[in-house]
């Protein structure tokens, strides 16, 4: 009892010490031009996106039936979706790299170690701060995903769900960028690994997939293959699969939809599996499924939960080996 | 301060003084149960002795290695509470890691420290609530101003909102910068800023200051300042430990100081002491009638008064010219170092 009381103060001790450099790093971050810079090219390049895609759609099918403008809806809700994925790729690890060795350059890790601030807060802070950006960023462009849900074709939850997974793919690259900056010198290098591990995250899963699929096709022969699902666990590494898994839509393959298209692959092997295996396939049943397993009977946890569960993991060994490096006392100081 | 000189400490001999008497050898520390210091070996947290309350800083056998270099080697230390105790040595001589060690930021390889009574290694917490501790290089944050800059840092050692107002203008106030408080700190000239670096430091009241070289780069008025305002907070009842290297600065205002070199504490105590110990505190310039100049160190009067008769009466020399020159700190630390580079 003792001991847990302990450890919630020091929770709490942890949680007190993020909100000084948050504050911290958002008022500086007010005052800079790059924040409002970077919030307008993305604005600009969301809505040009949307009206790319909407013009497109609207000019290859008859406006007339329900369903081009169904397509037309949920092809802005995508492809926006997608955009917003890529930018955040890309500008969180730029602002969240050199976080940690933007302090060290200006010498102000030390003073900043010296004080009662953990290196939990320390770390954190600087994460949240960058989460903040992004949900900034994501906030700011959610107006044209609302557009796609006037348009049709796209349920209220599933507009929710997809902002819900980029802030939560947006909190994660923050850790791993952040991550980065902890435990290496200088902010080029840092930045590049950031960047390497999230290259790998997103082109190394699919090709590892690709690899094992053929490894698998040349190796079965048309036999019964033990676990399909299992080839796709590389991929559940990957954030356009956790992005699929909330907003992506199952029912409706038709349409050229890059979210739906990739979870409806997932849906597919999953099929391929019950042809072959005999399991009966709970479909999407949530936590409850995974814990009641029974013989032949295949729980299958949603997609987006098996992502986002793949993605955590790396993210709480990449905050664990960052703030392990921050910790004072230590061998070597980085000055 | 009448306080004997503190052991001179590590194998390398201290250099003999031209006159006077020798330094006394080192005793042997008290390391108790400290395992040999040995690279990449655990930090030795024991503590062998109990704490002494007249003592702001203490350490035993304090060890720091890189790989084969010895950064600090087998340091003890005793610095009393309310002192200004300066450490002098040149680049390199092991003063920012023994800070950084005190500062519960460094791991030693083996020894310990007591700062403020608690442990850098064990109770790092502790000791950052009752230390303040001021780097070489003062790190600015762009786009804060003075006025942010120190409610952040007070915010850093979660002291409440409400107390910001009298806290940040009393600081300023001590350190004279309250005319910039709305100034961007990048704005600030290099003495503002050592000054407000040491506000910084100030922030949490702690009752022992470490500065690493907190005069570096200023210019002389600058220097002043800084001297006049670190007295002032030793009057105030903080303990200072300072690194310089103005050792005429260090001589105004040190109670006791530490010459430290090649991670080796050489000599430490008051200035005046050792000077006189090593018999650096005077000498003699003579100069003789065939033109030639030459000087001669003497412990006294007594001592001054015999060299004087040996010269004209025993040596049957012309003296033209006999003047006493006193040393200061610079003679003693070229006399006791090297300039041993790691």
């Amino acid at each position: 009892m003792n001991r847990a009381g302990n450890r919630a103060g020091t929770v709490l001790e942890a949680l007190t010490d993020v909100r000084p450099v948050l504050d911290r790093e958002l008022r500086q971050r007010s005052r800079t031009a790059r924040s409002m810079v970077v919030m307008t090219v993305f604005l600009l390049l969301a809505l040009g996106v949307a009206f790319i895609t909407y013009t497109g759609e609207t000019a290859s099918f008859n406006s007339e039936f329900g369903i081009a403008r169904q397509n037309v809806g949920r092809s802005v809700f995508e492809w926006v979706l997608i955009l917003e994925l890529v930018l955040l790729l890309f500008v969180v690890p730029g602002i969240s790299a050199g976080a940690i060795t933007g302090e060290r350059d200006r010498q102000t890790l030390i003073p900043l170690q010296v004080t009662l601030i953990g290196p939990f807060g320390i770390f954190f802070g600087k994460v949240l701060a960058s989460s903040a950006f992004v949900l900034l960023l994501v906030v700011a462009t959610a107006p044209i995903l609302a557009m796609a849900y006037l348009l049709g074709g796209v349920a209220f939850g599933q507009i929710v769900s997809g902002i819900l997974a980029l802030l939560l793919i947006g909190f994660l690259l923050a850790v791993l960028g952040v991550a980065c900056s902890a435990m290496l010198r200088r902010t080029a290098a840092a930045t590049l690994i950031a960047y390497g591990v999230i290259l790998v995250l997103c082109v190394g899963t699919a090709v590892v997939f690709a690899v094992l699929m053929v490894l698998y096709a040349v190796g079965n022969n048309g036999n019964s293959p033990d676990s399909v699902l299992a080839y796709l666990t590389p991929f559940y590494w990957n954030p356009f699969v956790l992005l699929a898994g909330a907003a992506g839509e199952v029912s409706d393959v038709n349409g050229p939809w890059p979210l739906s298209g990739i979870r409806t692959g997932f849906i597919e092997a999953q099929d391929v599996n019950q042809r072959f295996r005999g399991d009966i396939l709970i479909e999407e049943p949530g936590f409850a499924g995974a814990f009641n397993e029974r013989p032949g009977e295949l729980a299958v946890i949603p997609l987006w939960l098996r992502s986002s569960l793949a993605l955590v993991w790396i993210s709480v060994m990449a905050a664990m080996l960052g703030v392990r490096r921050l910790r004072t006392p230590s061998r070597s100081v980085s000055q | 301060m009448d306080e004997p000189i503190s052991p001179i400490n590590g194998s390398r001999p201290v250099p003999p003084p031209p006159t006077g008497s020798p330094l006394p050898p080192p005793p042997a520390a008290d390391l108790g149960s400290l395992a040999p210091p040995s690279p990449g070996t655990a930090v030795e947290l024991i503590e062998p002795t109990a704490p002494r309350d007249d003592l702001i800083i203490e350490a035993r056998g304090l060890t720091k290695h890189y790989g084969s270099l010895k950064a600090l080697d087998n340091v003890d230390l005793d610095i009393p509470k309310g002192s200004i105790f300066g450490i002098i040595g040149p680049n390199g001589a092991g003063k920012s890691t023994a800070f950084l060690i005190l500062a519960t930021l460094l791991t030693p390889t083996a020894g310990w420290a007591r700062v403020c009574g608690h442990s850098p290694m064990a109770e790092p917490a502790a000791v950052r609530r009752r230390m303040g501790y001021m780097p070489d290089v003062m790190g600015v944050y762009e786009n804060l101003t003075v006025k942010e800059y120190l409610e952040f840092h007070a915010a850093t050692y979660h002291i409440e909102r409400s107390e910001w107002p009298s806290l940040v203008g009393g600081l300023l106030e001590l350190v004279d910068l309250d005319v910039k408080r709305d100034t961007i700190v990048d704005d600030l000239s290099r003495g503002m800023k050592q000054r407000l670096s040491l506000a910084r430091a100030l922030v949490h009241d702690p009752e022992l200051l470490i500065l690493d070289e907190p005069a570096s780069g200023l210019d002389p008025r600058a220097r002043i300042e800084l001297r006049e305002l670190l007295l002032q907070l030793q009057g105030m009842g903080k303990s200072i430990v300072i690194s310089s290297h103005i050792l005429a600065e260090l001589q105004q205002m040190c109670d006791a100081i530490g010459v430290i070199e090649a991670g080796q504490l050489l000599a430490s105590g008051p200035p005046g002491r050792i000077l006189a110990q090593l018999g650096v505190g005077r000498s003699v310039r003579v100069r003789f009638g065939d033109g030639t100049v030459e000087e001669f160190p003497v412990a006294g009067d007594d001592e001054q008064q015999a060299l004087l008769r040996k010269l004209i009466v025993d040596d049957d020399r012309a003296v033209l010219e006999f003047t006493t020159v006193d040393k200061n700190l610079e003679d003693l630390f070229l006399q006791i170092t090297q300039g041993i580079v790691q």
